[in-house]
């Protein structure tokens, strides 16, 4: 059994986690921060890839980095880049599509500190970013955590804009869920049904840390809710 | 230490306006009651939040200045600051919450530093600790701690006893009192409650839907209301509206009526329960109906009718003074001139 799919998977996941993760707490804070128009119309845009269908997010991310379109067509002249159908094309479906995960947990979050203590920090000479890592990503931390893991288990699972962006190629492009799909075309029941057992597996468990994360952060907020 | 506050901010319909100074280290309190902008108003002077129009000097800097367009950061300001909450931050320990304050000091004159906070302030025993496994009353020695490490030139505290427990704030009070003997600056001591304010502040300025415009010595403000806020907060019993003048002739809506000697202009009067006394020695001397007696501790209140007006007084006498006294009884009541306040 060739477990590339599985590499390429958590590679993919892993990755565009980690960028979400940072894009998703930063646009999440001054989200929180701004009061405005401009924070609902933000708030929709960042928010609009969790309902729209895949396939819709696969088809404007084709017109944008397609060879023939736009930013696509701009690196594949310039840089002699292709954007899309390799393995790491199915990062830019996966980022888009788990973005709204991150970014709607973080904010939650972020709405729920306390001002008090961002306010007393500032009295006390402490800087913004100061501020930031150590007095409110401490308090943030368990909803950041969650967000991210959701985030994770969402990108596994992503298959609709990935499959139209990076395509099916064994050993390139072939992730757990495109391989799936392959497997079922070709009445291949045996191998399809390993790799759902391990997809259950992977999902089972991230969910099983989501939930070992929220009890304690209720915990913690009993906790914390006793200082006031 | 001179203190220079005078700023203005609308908030929709609510309108802070507050003006006051102090030339001495004094601790000033900011006397009124719940929503009336106190603490907005120490936000405002901390920094956290920016008044519309004004200025702010502490000690002859200018912090705040909306015509030279000067508005420091919380971060220069130099004030120390005391939320109701404390705002202990939930993820360090004691000595890394006080820590937060000496930011700006050498690494190896911080832990010294600290350690002289904890030993002052009394927290050997929980400076590994975090805030949530404090009591009240130590989390409020653990926010003082930080708020004095920066070594600030004015301090704000914002109602410091409001969670806590009555049987421990008294013990706490003379605490702070102490404290802030040896603190040689300006204090703003923001409360609702009078005892507090009395115990602990030298000059005091009422406050009232947002609007502050007088700071006057603590004797002075608490033996002379000004206006009914003034004697609302101070408790006053009694805070009876003019429903009509002729001349020097006072009549109110409780159908109390008297002369005055001055020509002075004042819609309200106010007195204290325990200043009606029931014999007709007073000044006025009135016939009332006791329509309500409730027992307390030590002493009983009176709820008084006079005729048939819809506004009672209200009296307080001594336990063992009353047994003489029935529900639907008519009594003679007195009150001294002096006693009662004129309000603007």
């Amino acid at each position: 059994m060739d477990l590339y799919p599985l590499f390429n998977s958590i590679r993919i996941s892993l990755i565009s986690t980690a960028i979400v993760f940072f894009v998703g707490i930063f646009s999440a804070y001054y989200i929180s921060k701004t009061n405005s128009i401009i924070k609902g119309i933000l708030d929709v845009i960042f928010t609009l890839p969790l309902v729209l269908p895949p396939t819709v997010v696969g088809y404007l991310l084709i017109k944008l980095l397609g060879p023939n379109h736009f930013i696509g067509e701009f690196f594949l002249n310039t840089f002699d880049i292709r954007l899309t159908m390799n393995w790491w094309s199915a990062i830019f479906a996966t980022t888009v599509v788990i973005f709204p995960l991150m970014y709607r947990t973080a904010r939650g979050a972020f709405q729920s500190f306390d001002a008090n203590l961002s306010d007393t920090a500032m009295t006390l000479g402490l800087s913004n970013s100061y501020i930031f890592w150590r007095i409110r990503m401490p308090y943030c931390k368990q909803g950041v955590i969650a967000g991210a893991i959701l985030a994770f288990a969402r990108a596994l699972g992503e298959y609709g804009a990935t499959s139209m962006i990076a395509g099916y190629t064994p050993g390139k492009t072939a992730t757990i869920s495109t391989t799936v799909y392959q497997l079922w075309r070709l009445n291949n029941d045996e191998l399809a049904f390993r790799w759902i057992v391990i997809n259950i597996l992977i999902s089972a468990v991230v969910l099983l840390f989501i939930n070992i994360i929220e009890s304690k952060y209720q915990r913690k907020g009993a906790k914390y809710g006793s200082l006031r | 230490m001179a203190l220079y506050v005078d700023i203005k901010k609308k908030f929709g319909d609510f309108e802070l306006d507050v003006k006051f100074n102090s030339e001495s280290s004094d601790i000033i309190s900011l006397f009124g009651l719940s929503g009336s902008g106190k603490s907005v108003t120490l936000k405002c002077i901390a920094g956290i939040i920016k008044p519309d129009r004004g200025n702010i000097v502490i000690n002859d800097t200018v912090v705040f200045d909306s015509e030279r367009k000067i508005n420091l950061p919380p971060q220069k300001r130099r004030i120390g600051y005391l939320p109701q909450s404390y705002a202990l931050f939930p993820s360090m320990t004691v000595k890394d919450n006080i820590k937060t304050g000496l930011i700006n000091h050498k690494k190896s004159e911080r832990e010294t530093l600290v350690c002289e906070l904890v030993d002052k302030f009394g927290l050997e025993n929980v400076k590994n600790l975090f805030p949530h496994q404090l009591s009240g009353g130590q989390q409020q020695r653990v926010a003082l701690a930080r708020a004095l490490s920066t070594s600030p030139k004015l301090l704000l505290l914002d109602e410091p006893f409001s969670s806590l427990d009555s049987q421990i704030k008294s013990q706490l009070m003379y605490d702070l009192i102490k404290s802030l003997d040896e603190f040689k600056s300006d204090v703003i001591f923001v409360s609702h409650n009078k005892d507090e304010v009395y115990s602990i502040s030298d000059k005091v300025c009422t406050i009232s839907n947002g609007y502050c415009h007088s700071i006057r010595e603590k004797a002075d403000a608490f033996s002379k209301p000004l206006c009914k806020t003034d004697a609302l907060l101070l408790g006053c019993e009694n805070i009876l509206d003019i429903t009509f003048r002729n001349g020097n002739r006072i009549v109110t809506d409780s159908g109390i009526e008297f002369e005055i000697t001055d020509d002075i202009d004042f819609t309200s009067i106010a007195f204290y329960s325990d200043c009606v006394k029931f014999c007709t020695l007073g000044d006025i001397n009135i016939k009332a109906k006791i329509k309500l007696i409730v027992e307390k501790e030590s002493h009983s209140i009176f709820i008084l009718q006079i005729s048939d007006n819809k506004k009672f007084i209200t009296a307080k006498l001594r336990n063992n003074d009353i047994d003489r006294y029935i529900v639907n009884d008519a009594v003679n009541i007195g009150l001294k001139k002096e006693d009662i306040f004129l309000l603007k």
